[in-house]
């Protein structure tokens, strides 16, 4: 997979790279139990600090996306969570959003049309 | 006469050199760049960058044909190791940056006329993105071949030290072991340096930057072999018998060896380059290339590049120089060619002076020296003198053989080990002979010999 980040962006490359991994599983270019690179040598062959690295994967692995195994590195695992609190904060960014568009002018029509737009561009594979 | 030869040799082999790189190198199927540019492939062919080509073309022939007649000016420093070597560093940086500056004259009018023509890319792609290829980095380990092939070089390198140390010190041979040390770095250098990302399919990638990495740390690996090689039989002295006859077979050997191991050096090069050239070819076309041009224009250090990349023009790697960290190797490897160059100075402004003086017992004690070198020994214990109108056959051991003075201690034909002070511009010497010693020694002209002679009786 390629993951591509933007050093000139206002995103903090931890977020960059958190979600870049995200959008891969997503896409099936990570499938489940695909190795990632360790964080010393992705943080030596992208010239990124090792910490910046590490807390990708940190988030990454809190969320359940990636499973860090002291022998074999990290591997993905994204695992199905149905519980309460990530379908909360799902509802609690969603509410932002919304919030954000219609005081920004987009209308709901143009907001619904436009999620169905990127959910299909996506191509999800459920794994 | 065999060291000016050597020289020459050496700076047309330089000079080959720079010729094929400034000109054909400059415009190699290299990814992205010609003459140093990112210009898209298509656009290659078109009026303006033919007449910029042509414009590089024609200072390129007479930077050239320079190049040629002052390599061969050397020859008026003929009694000067010192100024000769000053003169060859000289002589091939001020080369190099005629080269350069044109190119660079010329690679600004491409990157303005780019600019003209809307293919520039530098606001997207000018170095601020980082791709990475998750597949290719996981593989990047097993890409090089593997660091136990530098035992053997290494080897070589700690025996050439023992030797320097127990038996005796070369310069020259010191150089190349240094040298050998020196590829061996690049090596580690070049096996952790980081991937590329060509386009978006893994496994081109994985293919192009296996074929770098293993090409070229492959390359490095087989000059430090050939470099420590050449120590080595600098440090076995099979160079050093060649004005003895019994010597001249072995100094030619020695000779043949190391043009032998230069010509591989140079082999291996072309070959890397052109196996790396080949997988690249069979790739298919490179999609991504990033835009940063003007890094390279200004000479500025690209921030988000690697510390070593593929050369823009030419073949080999480049460093991303700019910092001051790069100004400092550049620093140092002047600074030991001056202090090289000063340390052989005081050889070739050498004079052999005799001097007898009497000690506190009134004995007459010889003091012979010259450049810093020095033998004494009371004329009492004298128990042989001869005046030799021919110099005879002699190999250093240790010390300095240069064009105009050979001092040290020598294997010389007819006497065995002799501390020797000899000008070879008179075939004249005077030979000392005493119960564990034999002197030899002479002036630079014929008269001055007779007279330390004379003086001597």
């Amino acid at each position: 997979m390629i993951i591509e980040l933007n050093t000139a962006s206002d995103i903090p490359i931890y977020v960059q790279l958190r979600n870049q991994i995200v959008l891969g599983i997503g896409r099936g270019e990570l499938k489940e139990g695909e190795s990632l690179p360790t964080v010393r040598q992705m943080a030596e062959d992208t010239g990124i600090n090792v910490m910046t690295v590490n807390k990708a994967y940190g988030v990454l692995k809190a969320e359940g996306f990636i499973e860090i195994d002291r022998r074999h590195g990290a591997k993905i695992c994204p695992k199905v969570d149905n519980g309460a609190q990530y379908r909360e904060k799902v509802e609690a960014e969603l509410e932002l959003l919304i919030t954000e568009t219609t005081l920004k002018g987009i209308k709901k029509e143009e907001f619904m049309k436009k999620c169905e737009e990127i959910y299909n561009r996506q191509q999800i594979v459920l794994v | 006469m065999v060291v000016m030869v050597i020289e020459i040799i050496t700076m047309l082999f330089m000079l080959a050199t720079l010729v094929y790189t400034m000109g054909s190198g400059t415009v190699l199927e290299n990814g992205a760049y010609y003459m140093g540019i990112t210009i898209p492939k298509e656009r290659r062919d078109e009026e303006p960058v033919k007449n910029i080509k042509a414009e590089y073309r024609r200072s390129w022939k007479i930077i050239s044909l320079v190049g040629l007649v002052t390599c061969l000016a050397i020859l008026i420093f003929y009694d000067y190791v010192s100024i000769q070597m000053v003169y060859i560093l000289t002589w091939f940086f001020v080369l190099m940056y005629a080269y350069q500056n044109s190119l660079k004259r010329c690679g600004w009018k491409l990157y303005n006329w780019k600019i003209e023509q809307d293919w520039y890319k530098g606001s997207e792609d000018g170095g601020k993105l980082r791709r990475i290829d998750t597949a290719l980095i996981s593989s990047k380990k097993k890409m090089p071949v593997r660091p136990y092939w530098g035992v053997l070089p290494m080897a070589m390198v700690v025996f050439c030290v023992f030797r320097y140390c127990a038996v005796h010190f070369s310069v020259v041979s010191c150089s190349f072991a240094a040298c050998a040390v020196m590829f061996f770095v690049i090596y580690f250098v070049i096996a952790r340096s980081r991937t590329k990302v060509y386009c978006d399919d893994s496994e081109i990638n994985i293919a192009i930057n296996r074929s770098v990495k293993y090409e070229w740390s492959r390359c490095m690996m087989l000059h430090s072999f050939m470099a420590a090689f050449i120590a080595l039989v600098l440090s076995l002295g099979y160079t050093s018998g060649t004005q003895s006859n019994g010597g001249k077979m072995s100094a030619y050997l020695g000779y043949a060896m190391i043009m032998l191991c230069s010509l591989g050096s140079l082999a291996a090069l072309i070959a890397a380059y052109v196996n790396v050239q080949e997988v690249k070819n069979q790739a298919g076309a490179v999609q991504y290339y990033d835009d940063d041009d003007i890094y390279y224009l200004t000479g500025k250090k690209n921030p988000n590049a690697p510390r070593i990349q593929e050369k823009r023009v030419g073949i080999g790697f480049s460093l991303n120089a700019g910092s001051k960290g790069d100004w400092i190797v550049v620093g140092v490897t002047m600074l030991f060619t001056v202090v090289l160059a000063l340390f052989l100075a005081k050889y070739d402004l050498a004079d052999v002076s005799l001097d007898i003086a009497s000690d506190d017992s009134g004995r007459k004690i010889a003091y012979v020296e010259a450049a810093g070198e020095k033998s004494q020994f009371y004329l009492d214990e004298i128990t042989d003198i001869e005046l030799l109108d021919e110099l005879p056959d002699m190999s250093k051991n240790v010390g300095y053989d240069g064009t105009v003075y050979n001092i040290g201690s020598f294997e010389v034909s007819g006497y065995g080990k002799c501390d020797t002070y000899i000008c070879l511009k008179t075939h004249m010497a005077v030979v000392v002979k005493t119960a564990d010693r034999v002197y030899l020694f002479n002036d630079e002209t014929a008269d001055g010999t007779r007279e330390m002679y004379e003086s001597l009786r």
